[in-house]
């Protein structure tokens, strides 16, 4: 079979996943059949080698259930909790202070946690029936809570970045510190939106009663933030203070991540054996998703980038006379009209290796490359028909209706691809920190 | 036949609730290291491979919990929107044209490696501890045969699902 074949017929197999079969399985059995179709017993010879030594192997991807592990415990923990019973007093005084605090708490919460899900569903538990009880607009409501929850997966520790690195060929620690500013840029900028809409229309989100208020500059304010907000905020500077320094591994902060979140929920009397027999078993079944994907993918990309696949998709995108700016901007559109469809774990694991390498070949800078692809990822999860930020938020039943969750997350959805734009026009704001801290 | 089928569900399960404490031993053999190192500037000869042995044995462990409880990933555009027959039907193609000529493929070539590295006395040579490889690599074979095992009775479920068009309840 020549690589052209292949690639077409390998690309158009994906659509078996429409069966609905769990896609881990799809994708394997794509590679698996290919791979014996181009390289015969060989790729079965292989075989051992990518998944065992491969994906089973992979020092760097042991951090995916500790970080996991982590953001388990923070949520049991409570801490988000408490960080919001400060921050909606200290904010719910102006209008649209709920929804600024609920956005800032998605940015500290994604700062302790690698995957969405968790992150989502804590803030939008706490957030949503304050907000709906101070009679904000739905739509903002769940835009910011969708908004603000896919936060988790760019915001480091993130388990999307840890799985990009090594494909890649990038250090984790670098996109860690690359991801820092794009995700505090899609945070400031969200807020900022919320700001100006509710000063242009206030009962879009009504200020709250005064006697709630709590005064920034106070004695009250001082000995809540001790005993509510440093403890974890000590938590994510340790944590990723030891990463972007060069003391720990990701794997090794991971770990002490870990740890510090149950020492926390120790500290917090939240620690049952209940309660860490629920998060080892939520955190396994994560993983395992995770890692079933990935080593399946791995089988994939094994057999389309043997077959010469890859070769075949530079050659067709060089061919068209798009010039490299051209091919960059393709790349991404693909990767948005996939995001519709596919969830990222699917995108990252089989796109990436297919395009990474030929945008290095074109001259970009792969660290780069890999932030506003990971950055652009972030669209995925608000994008229908497959919007999983809205069925996590859905999910939860907080009494929202469908129609203003999907209509709230439109301002959302143009924020953040003006943001990539940014990360695009200025390539300083993905790679200056990572620069900077490893010159 | 419910006997056997509830068997199998109580394996995937035990073996995950069990293999999902390892996150716990990894935690802390991770810290263990980290503390003796950083503290004490004593270097831990088997960290790098304990680590590597204990995450992948975890994330595989958890392959058939996963499947028993549903947790893999669909695409459930068309999907979502069939009946409980549909989504059998569905679900009977599926594994029969994506789940069990995978799965048989990965079990005999992981369980051939596995018997192989237990034959030769394999060993890593990643770092200076140099441990077995056979004790992974089984913990690999077994977890991938027993997803095969549970794709065997969920396929059973599916099957007698589709012939009865409800919901097969055990």
């Amino acid at each position: 079979m020549s690589p052209e074949l292949t690639t077409v017929l390998m690309l158009l197999s994906l659509f078996i996943l429409l069966l609905g079969f769990p896609v881990a399985f799809g994708i394997g059995t794509v590679g698996l059949v290919f791979g014996l179709l181009t390289s015969g017993p060989a790729y079965l010879y292989m075989l051992p080698a990518r998944i065992i030594g491969g994906t089973l192997s992979e020092y760097i991807l042991a951090a995916v259930p500790l970080f996991i592990f982590m953001g388990n415990m923070m949520q049991t923990s409570g801490v988000a909790e408490r960080a919001f019973f400060i921050l909606h007093r200290w904010f719910g005084g102006f209008n649209g202070g709920l929804a600024v605090a609920t956005l800032v708490l998605a940015i500290i919460f994604a700062a302790t946690t690698g995957v969405v899900g968790a992150s989502e569903t804590a803030i939008g538990l706490l957030a949503v029936p304050a907000m709906l009880k101070a009679r904000y607009s739905q739509s903002l409501i769940s835009g910011s809570v969708c908004g603000g929850g896919t936060l988790g997966i760019l915001i480091p520790p993130s388990v999307m970045l840890i799985l990009y690195a090594p494909m890649a060929g990038v250090s984790v620690i670098q996109m860690f510190a690359g991801a820092v500013i794009p995700g505090l840029l899609l945070g400031l900028s969200y807020i900022i939106y919320v700001i100006v809409r509710c000063a242009i229309n206030p009962s879009l989100g009504p200020s709250v009663e005064s006697e709630e208020r709590l005064p920034f500059f106070s004695k009250e304010s001082l000995v809540l933030g001790l005993t509510h907000l440093v403890p974890p905020f000590f938590l994510i500077f340790a944590v990723l203070g030891s990463l972007f320094f060069g003391v720990a591994s990701p794997t090794e902060a991971g770990a002490v991540g870990a740890l510090g979140a149950v020492v926390l929920c120790l500290c917090y009397k939240r620690l049952t054996w209940y309660t860490l027999l629920d998060n080892c078993y939520s955190t396994l079944r994560i993983t395992a998703m995770i890692i079933f994907i990935a080593m399946a993918a791995n089988m994939f990309t094994g057999a389309f980038l043997s077959a010469g696949c890859g070769q075949v998709i530079t050659d067709l995108l060089t061919s068209l006379g798009l010039g490299r700016w051209g091919i960059f901007l393709t790349s991404l559109f693909i990767i948005f009209v996939l995001g519709c469809f596919i969830d990222w774990i699917g995108i990252l694991l089989i796109v990436v290796p297919i395009f990474s390498p030929m945008l290095n070949k074109l001259g970009f800078d792969p660290l780069w490359v890999g932030l506003v692809i990971c950055t652009s990822l972030q669209i995925s999860f608000l994008t229908p028909p497959f919007a999983y930020s809205i069925f996590y938020l859905k999910g939860m039943n907080l009494g929202l209706s469908l129609h203003s969750m999907y209509v709230g997350i439109i301002p959302f959805v143009m924020l953040q691809i003006i943001v990539v734009a940014i990360t695009i026009i200025f390539p300083q704001t993905c790679v200056w920190l990572p620069r900077w801290l490893t010159p | 036949m419910d006997k056997v089928l509830h068997a199998v569900d109580r394996l995937s399960d035990i073996t995950g609730k069990c293999g999902s404490l390892l996150v716990v031993v990894l935690t802390l053999a991770i810290c263990y290291d980290v503390i003796l190192r950083y503290i004490l500037a004593w270097p831990c000869f088997w960290a790098y491979d304990m680590t590597i042995m204990l995450y992948g044995s975890f994330a595989i462990l958890g392959a058939a919990y996963c499947h028993y409880l549903g947790g893999h990933v669909r695409m459930d555009l068309l999907y979502g929107r069939l009946s409980p027959r549909g989504k059998a039907i569905a679900d009977i193609i599926g594994y029969l044209c994506l789940f069990f000529p995978l799965m048989i493929v990965l079990v005999y070539k992981c369980g051939e490696n596995a018997i192989w590295s237990l034959q030769l006395g394999e060993r890593s040579s990643a770092s200076a501890w140099r441990p077995y490889m056979w004790p992974f690599k089984l913990v690999i074979a077994y977890a991938l045969a027993l997803l095969l095992l549970q794709g065997i009775v969920d396929f059973v479920r599916r099957v007698i699902t589709a012939v009865k068009g409800v919901e097969y309840e055990s």
